[in-house]
């Protein structure tokens, strides 16, 4: 008697959770809309970058195209700049898209002094 | 006896199973603590069009300064067609009056109040696209013909209220699939199944060439450049990893680091190639003409 006791005692629990999982990831979540820019597909976040790179190209502001790139996400610019170009040619941009995008690249090396081997004892 | 007592109580078909109830609270509290606390729903690969508003203002604000910087209707609209705005001058002109009012950056200003009258203009009009866009940006085609390129005009008004597009009725967004499958990020480096070894080593001696650097092309067994290829370099005191490809005007295949008179680097080309040790910067010339040269470095795919 027991033992079927703890049995349903455990199924219920099993129920339970069951249940309140199905909430929490199906029921609840409402939000349609209303995403940050870090949500993006990858592919539109490339095309992000690239319109930060665009824009770099033209104005030389590297400040300006740094705040663009965390606007998108935390991760590292150069990451960033990086993940674009290979997703770009995943995707087979136009050649002058990719060195657009390595001309932020290489601007991005030369800005970011931990990046370059100047700190050589 | 008491626990007898108990369970013939608890048995009798009067009174609930309590411990059934018990069971399913105690699971139902461990599900909302798994679902809501400890891995909640994560949403990943959303499209523009599901962006806050404040988020559709800063790409929106993006895709006029691009536009701006490379005047080109087709792709900016193409672009703007990801946000699914039914009105998108009027939207544009409306986001430049409330930067206006909010003491905005005068050149975001002017570069909506741009893309806002460029979109207004009749030519533009028949160029219109639907909703649903291409993922990738159009490569680069141009101008159309008849496009006018530079808006010099700062007069918001007009911008406002010179707008032709009639509205576009749209379905309604579809409602996103939020997910808690860990998104598969893209790797950076491609599998290459065999390693690469060095083929040749030369000397730059260029004087014009102000910073020394290891110029580094790699290539395939077939002598194809090939990108996406990871190289680290390591000297006393510091690593640093980077990637062929990115200088496709030079080529695929090739990559650089600037190198420091004096200094002894160790290289490797992918994962399982063997490491090159003891590169320098060569000298170059002799006395008090001597420089100090770059060095080039040719890998290829066993």
């Amino acid at each position: 008697m027991r033992l079927r006791r703890l049995i349903w005692f455990v199924v219920m629990i099993g129920i339970g959770a069951a249940a309140g999982i199905f909430y929490g990831w199906v029921l609840r979540p409402t939000q349609t809309s209303g995403f940050a820019l870090h949500t993006l597909r990858s592919d539109y976040k490339a095309d992000y970058v690239l319109m930060t790179a665009e824009i770099y190209r033209q104005d030389g502001d590297l400040a300006a195209a740094l705040e663009r790139l965390r606007a998108l996400e935390d991760a590292p610019p150069l990451r960033q700049v990086q993940q674009a170009i290979l997703t770009g040619q995943q995707l087979g941009y136009a050649r002058s898209d990719i060195e657009t995008l390595a001309n932020l690249f290489q601007a991005l090396q030369k800005g970011l002094p931990t990046l370059t081997p100047s700190a050589m004892p | 006896m008491i626990e007898d007592d108990y369970y013939e109580e608890d048995e009798s078909p009067r009174q609930p199973p309590l411990y059934l109830l018990t069971g399913l609270v105690i699971g139902l509290l461990l599900g909302l603590l798994i679902s809501l606390v400890i891995a909640p729903v994560q949403v990943v690969d959303t499209s523009p069009f599901l962006l806050a508003e404040a988020e559709k203002d800063t790409y929106r604000l993006l895709i006029a300064r691009a536009f701006q910087a490379e005047p080109n209707l087709e792709r900016a609209r193409a672009r703007l067609g990801l946000l699914r705005d039914n009105l998108l001058p009027q939207t544009l002109a409306d986001q430049a009056l409330r930067l206006q009012s909010a003491g905005g950056s005068e050149a975001d200003i002017r570069a909506l109040a741009e893309l806002a009258a460029a979109l207004s203009a009749p030519q533009s009009a028949v160029l219109t696209q639907p909703p649903g866009l291409p993922t990738s940006p159009p490569s680069g085609g141009g101008d159309l013909p008849g496009t006018p390129q530079t808006f010099p005009t700062l007069d918001l008004n007009q911008a406002v209220w010179t707008a032709t597009l009639p509205p576009t009725p749209t379905s309604p967004p579809p409602t996103p699939r939020p997910t808690f499958t860990p998104r598969v990020q893209p790797s950076p480096l491609p599998t290459l199944g065999a390693p690469f070894e060095l083929a040749e080593q030369t000397p730059v001696c260029e004087a014009n060439r102000a910073q020394p650097r290891l110029l580094i092309e790699v290539q395939d067994s077939a002598g194809k450049p090939v990108p996406g290829i990871a190289i680290t370099v390591a000297w006393d005191g510091g690593i640093e990893t980077f990637f062929t490809g990115l200088m496709p005007s030079i080529s695929l295949g090739y990559a650089d680091f600037d190198m420091e008179a004096g200094v002894v680097y160790s290289l490797r080309v992918g994962e399982l190639s063997e490491t090159i040790n003891g590169l320098q910067a060569p000298t170059c010339g002799e006395g008090s003409e001597a420089f100090t040269g770059s060095l080039r470095l040719l890998f290829r795919q066993r």
